[in-house]
C-alpha cells in the first residue's frame, strides 16, 4: 500500500477526531473571524424594516430540535427585530415536533425582549394537516386555530384585532426543515398574494433559491450561517454568530480530508477501477 | 472562558440538562464503534418518538377534530336537535363545526383500516385512497404548475430584457443593474435549464445533439449538487456546534468571557 | 398567428389569473389521453434504458453469493408520495429475485400503510415465484414516524446485519447521507433513487449507482412493463418538450426587448 492509498484509506475515527477538535477550540475560544451578510438576508431585514403598518408576521416553526441550532437562531433574531420595531408576531406550527422548540422561543422573547404575550407575540400552536391549515388559515386565523398554544381563545387576543385571516399578515415567514416551506410559497405567496420569505436549514436550503431567484419569496436564510448575518444586522451576536468560528475551522478540515481522499482516489490502486470512478462521476450512461 | 459547575441535578431543568448530555453522548459513541450506549439510547429514541406521535396525533387531530365533534353530535341528537346534531344552523346553512357530519371521513378512515384488518373488505379502501388522491391532486396541480413550472420560466427568461430599458421596467427590473454578469448569469440559467430538462427525455435515444445535451445537462447536474452538498457539510457541523455549545455550556456550565 | 392563439388560450379568465394554467393542464391531459389511448391500441412505446437498472440484478446476486441479507427502503413519504410509488413497483421487481434465490430481503418502514404495502407487494411477489413458503412477515416492519430515530434504527439494523446490498429509494430529507454513509461504511453494495433534489448529491457520492430525479419515476415505469404507466411518460416527456421549446422561444423573444412571453406566464407587466 503506497501513501496515495493510505491516504484514501485513513480510518474515518481520525476524521471524527479532527472535526471534534477542530469545532471545540473555537467554541470554547472564539477567534472571532469577520462574517459577511449576503443580498438574500439582507433584503429579508429590509422589507422587514420598511413594515409600517404594523401587520403582523406570520413566523412558521415548522422544525423540531433536531434542526434547532440552525433555525432557533433565525426565530430570535427575527423575532428580536420585529419586537423592536412594534411588529406584532403570531406563531404557528405543521411540524408536530415543534412546539416544544417554539415554547422555548415565546418564553425567551418574554424574557429578555420584554415582548407581552396576546398583545406583541402569540404562538397558537401546532395543527395536522399542512396544506389544509394553510387553506384554512387563508379563510380565517382562527377557523385554524380556535385557541392559541396556552389554551387562550385566539379571537380574544389583543394581536389579532384586525388581523382576520393569513391575507393580512405582512409577511409570511417559514423556518423549515422540510419541504413545508413549498406549501408556503405556493398557497400563501402564489395563490394568496402574502409576501414570503424562507429561514431554512442548510441542507434545504439550495432548493429555495430559485424561489429567491424568480421573486417568489423576498429574502431567504439559509443555515446557521444564515441565522448569523441576520443577528449581526440586527445588532445582538448569539449563539449563531459564536458558531461561525466553529463553522470555519470545520470547513477547512472537510477541505483538507476531501483533498486527501481525491488525491489518494486518483494516484492510488483505487482510481484505477473504471466501473467505480464513472459511478462516483455520476457518469452512468 | 470561565469555568462554573456542572448543571445542577437537583432541579428539573437540571435533571434535564443531564439525561440530554448522558443521551447525547449515548449517540455520540457510535463514531467510535456500535455499542451498548448506543442500541439503548436507539431504542429509548424510536420508543419515546413513536409514544410522542401517537400522544400528538391525538390530542392534535383525533380528540378535537373526530371525537369532541361526534359527542357535540350525538349530545345534540339526544335533544331532539337534528339539523344542529349535523352541523346546520337554524336557517339550514352549513355550520363550521361538522359535529355528526365527521361520520363520513370516519367511515372513509376505517375503509383504510380494512387494509389490516379484512382481506375479503380491503377493496373498500380503494374509495378512500380515491378521495384522498383525488382531493389531494386538485388542490396541488394547478397550484404546484403555477409555482414550480410557470412562475419559475418566468424568472428563468426575465433577466433577459435587462438590457432593454422598456421591457425591464415593465418586466419590474431595475434597469440600472442592467450589467454584463447578469446577462451571463441569465445565459448560464438558460443553457443549465435547457441541457438539464433535456438530460430527463426519456422516449429519445441518448445520440447526436441530445447526447451532448445529456452531457452537458448532467454536467450542470453535478454543479448544483455539489453546491448542494457544500451547504450539507455546512448543516452538518452546525447540528455538531448546536451540541457542543449545549455540552459546554448548559452542561458543563462553562462561560465564555 | 400561433401567438396571438396563445395568447387567446392564455387568456381564459376560469378565475383569475388561472389562464396559463388551465391551458398548460388542458394541453398535458390531452397528451396523456393521446398517449393512453395509443397503448390500448397496441402501440409500445420504447424508453430509453436506465443504465443504473442492470446493476439491480448484479447487486442481488452478490448478496446471494455472498449468503447475507438485502435491505430496501422505500423513504420517508407516505403511500401517496409519487416516489414511494415507483419504489413499490421497483421493491416487486427485487422481492422476486429475492425470493427466486433465496435471499433474505428487509423491508423497515417509516410509514405503516406503506408497511402494509410492501408486505402486500412482497407476498405477492414470492407467490409468483412459488416461493411462498420462504416469505417472512417480519422481515417488512415498522420502525417510527420520527425522522432521525428511523435514521438510527436503519443505521442500527446495518451495522448488525452488515446486509450485502443495500437499496435507498423514495422520497429523503436530511438522513439519506446517513443511512449512504453507515451503508457504504458495511461495504455494502448501494443503489439509491430519489427526487428529493437536495439529497441527491449525497447518493451520488456514497452509493454505487443513482437514479437521479425522473429517473426513478422512468425505472419503475420500465420495470413494471405496463403500458398505462410508460404512455404516462411519453406524455411527461411531451410536457418537458414544450417548455423546452416555450423556455427558448421565450428567452430570444425577451432578449429582443418584447415582455410577450413574460406576460403569457402571468408576469408582474
Amino acid at each position: 500500500m503506497n501513501i496515495w492509498d493510505k491516504l484514501s484509506s485513513i480510518d474515518r475515527r481520525w476524521i471524527f477526531l479532527a472535526m471534534a477538535i477542530f469545532v471545540s477550540w473555537p467554541v470554547l475560544k472564539p477567534l472571532g473571524l469577520p462574517v459577511t451578510t449576503t443580498k438574500e438576508v439582507e433584503s429579508l431585514y429590509s422589507f422587514i424594516e420598511e413594515i409600517e403598518d404594523k401587520k403582523p408576521i406570520i413566523l412558521a416553526l415548522d422544525y423540531g430540535p433536531s434542526t434547532a441550532p440552525e433555525l432557533t437562531p433565525m426565530a430570535k433574531a427575527v423575532m428580536r427585530h420585529a419586537v423592536s420595531k412594534g411588529i406584532p408576531v403570531v406563531g404557528v406550527s405543521l411540524a408536530p415536533d415543534a412546539p416544544g422548540v417554539a415554547n422555548d422561543i415565546w418564553k425567551w422573547a418574554e424574557e429578555e425582549l420584554g415582548a407581552i404575550p396576546g398583545e406583541d407575540i402569540a404562538y397558537l400552536g401546532y395543527k395536522a394537516g399542512t396544506t389544509n391549515v394553510i387553506l384554512q388559515m387563508g379563510q380565517g386565523i382562527s377557523k385554524a386555530f380556535p385557541k392559541d398554544y396556552y389554551g387562550n381563545n385566539t379571537d380574544d387576543l389583543e394581536i389579532m384585532e384586525g388581523f382576520e385571516s393569513l391575507k393580512d399578515a405582512s409577511l409570511v415567514l417559514g423556518l423549515e426543515a422540510t419541504a413545508i416551506m413549498d406549501l408556503w410559497i405556493q398557497y400563501a405567496g402564489d395563490q394568496m398574494g402574502v409576501p414570503v420569505a424562507g429561514g431554512m436549514t442548510a441542507v434545504s436550503a439550495p432548493e429555495a433559491y430559485v424561489f429567491y431567484q424568480s421573486g417568489q419569496i423576498v429574502g431567504l436564510m439559509g443555515g446557521m450561517k444564515g441565522g448569523a448575518e441576520y443577528e449581526l444586522l440586527v445588532g445582538a451576536p448569539g449563539n449563531a454568530v459564536q458558531g461561525m468560528d466553529a463553522q470555519s475551522l470545520g470547513h477547512i478540515v472537510i477541505i483538507v480530508f476531501i483533498i486527501f481522499g481525491n488525491l489518494g482516489f486518483f494516484l492510488g490502486k483505487k482510481g484505477q477501477d473504471v466501473s467505480r470512478l464513472k459511478s462516483l462521476r455520476g457518469d452512468q450512461k | 472562558m470561565i469555568l462554573n459547575l456542572i448543571a445542577p441535578l437537583g432541579t428539573t431543568e437540571g435533571l434535564g440538562i443531564w439525561i440530554a448530555a448522558f443521551l447525547t453522548l449515548c449517540i455520540f459513541s457510535f463514531l467510535y464503534k456500535d455499542n451498548p450506549f448506543y442500541k439503548f439510547a436507539e431504542h429509548l429514541f424510536v420508543g419515546v418518538s413513536s409514544g410522542y406521535y401517537i400522544s400528538i396525533y391525538y390530542w392534535n387531530t383525533l380528540k378535537p377534530n373526530m371525537i369532541d365533534e361526534l359527542v357535540k353530535g350525538f349530545k345534540a341528537l339526544g335533544q331532539g336537535n337534528t339539523q344542529k346534531a349535523f352541523g346546520l344552523d337554524e336557517s339550514g346553512a352549513v355550520m363550521a363545526e361538522p359535529h355528526l357530519r365527521m361520520l363520513i371521513p370516519l367511515m372513509l378512515g376505517i375503509f383504510i383500516l380494512l387494509i389490516f384488518i379484512s382481506r375479503k373488505n380491503a377493496w373498500l379502501s380503494r374509495i378512500s385512497f380515491a378521495w384522498y388522491i383525488g382531493v389531494a391532486s386538485g388542490i396541488a396541480i394547478p397550484t404546484a404548475m403555477s409555482t414550480r413550472v410557470l412562475l419559475q420560466a418566468q424568472g428563468s427568461i426575465r433577466d433577459f430584457c435587462s438590457y432593454n430599458s422598456d421591457c425591464a421596467t415593465s418586466a419590474g427590473l431595475d434597469p440600472q443593474v442592467a450589467t454584463t454578469a447578469l446577462w451571463i448569469n441569465a445565459f448560464l440559467l438558460l443553457i443549465g435549464t435547457l441541457s438539464a430538462l433535456a438530460y430527463f427525455f426519456f422516449s429519445l435515444p441518448s445520440k447526436g445533439a441530445l447526447k451532448v445535451m445529456n452531457k452537458v445537462g448532467i454536467y450542470f447536474l453535478m454543479i448544483s449538487f455539489g453546491a448542494s452538498f457544500g451547504y450539507t457539510v455546512m448543516a452538518r457541523i452546525s447540528l455538531l456546534i448546536g451540541r457542543l455549545q449545549f455540552l459546554f455550556y448548559e452542561w458543563l456550565g462553562i462561560t465564555i468571557s | 398567428m400561433i401567438f396571438n392563439f396563445l395568447n387567446l388560450m392564455f387568456q381564459i379568465q376560469i378565475k383569475e389569473g388561472t389562464g396559463p394554467v388551465f391551458f398548460v393542464l388542458v394541453l398535458f391531459v390531452a397528451a396523456l389521453f393521446f398517449f393512453l389511448d395509443k397503448a390500448r391500441k397496441g402501440a409500445t412505446f420504447k424508453i430509453r434504458k436506465i443504465a443504473g437498472l442492470d446493476a439491480v440484478n448484479e447487486a442481488i446476486g452478490r448478496a446471494t453469493e455472498m449468503g447475507k441479507s438485502i435491505l430496501y427502503t422505500t423513504g420517508l413519504e407516505t403511500a401517496s408520495h409519487i416516489a414511494t410509488i415507483a419504489s413499490l413497483t421497483i421493491l416487486s421487481r427485487v422481492a422476486k429475485r429475492a425470493a427466486r434465490y433465496g435471499t433474505r430481503l428487509q423491508v423497515p418502514s417509516f410509514d405503516p400503510i406503506v408497511m402494509s404495502l410492501s408486505q402486500e407487494i412482497v407476498r405477492e411477489s414470492y407467490l409468483e415465484e412459488g416461493m411462498v413458503d420462504s416469505f417472512k412477515g417480519d422481515d417488512i416492519f415498522y420502525l417510527t414516524q420520527e425522522q432521525f430515530a428511523y435514521t438510527a434504527a436503519v443505521e442500527g439494523v446495518l451495522v448488525r446485519e452488515k446486509p450485502a446490498t443495500v437499496f435507498l429509494m423514495g422520497y429523503f430529507y436530511a438522513e439519506s447521507l446517513l443511512l449512504a454513509e453507515t451503508g457504504n461504511s458495511i461495504g455494502a453494495i448501494q443503489i439509491a433513487g430519489t427526487d428529493a433534489v437536495t439529497q441527491l448529491p449525497f447518493f451520488i457520492v456514497s452509493c454505487d449507482y443513482t437514479l437521479i430525479g425522473e429517473e426513478l419515476y422512468a425505472a419503475s415505469a420500465y420495470l413494471s412493463e405496463d403500458s398505462n404507466i410508460i404512455s404516462s411518460l411519453k406524455a411527461q416527456d411531451f410536457g418537458k418538450a414544450l417548455l423546452w421549446i416555450f423556455l427558448l422561444l421565450g428567452s430570444i423573444v425577451t432578449f429582443a426587448g418584447s415582455t410577450k412571453f413574460l406576460s403569457l406566464l402571468g408576469a408582474s407587466t
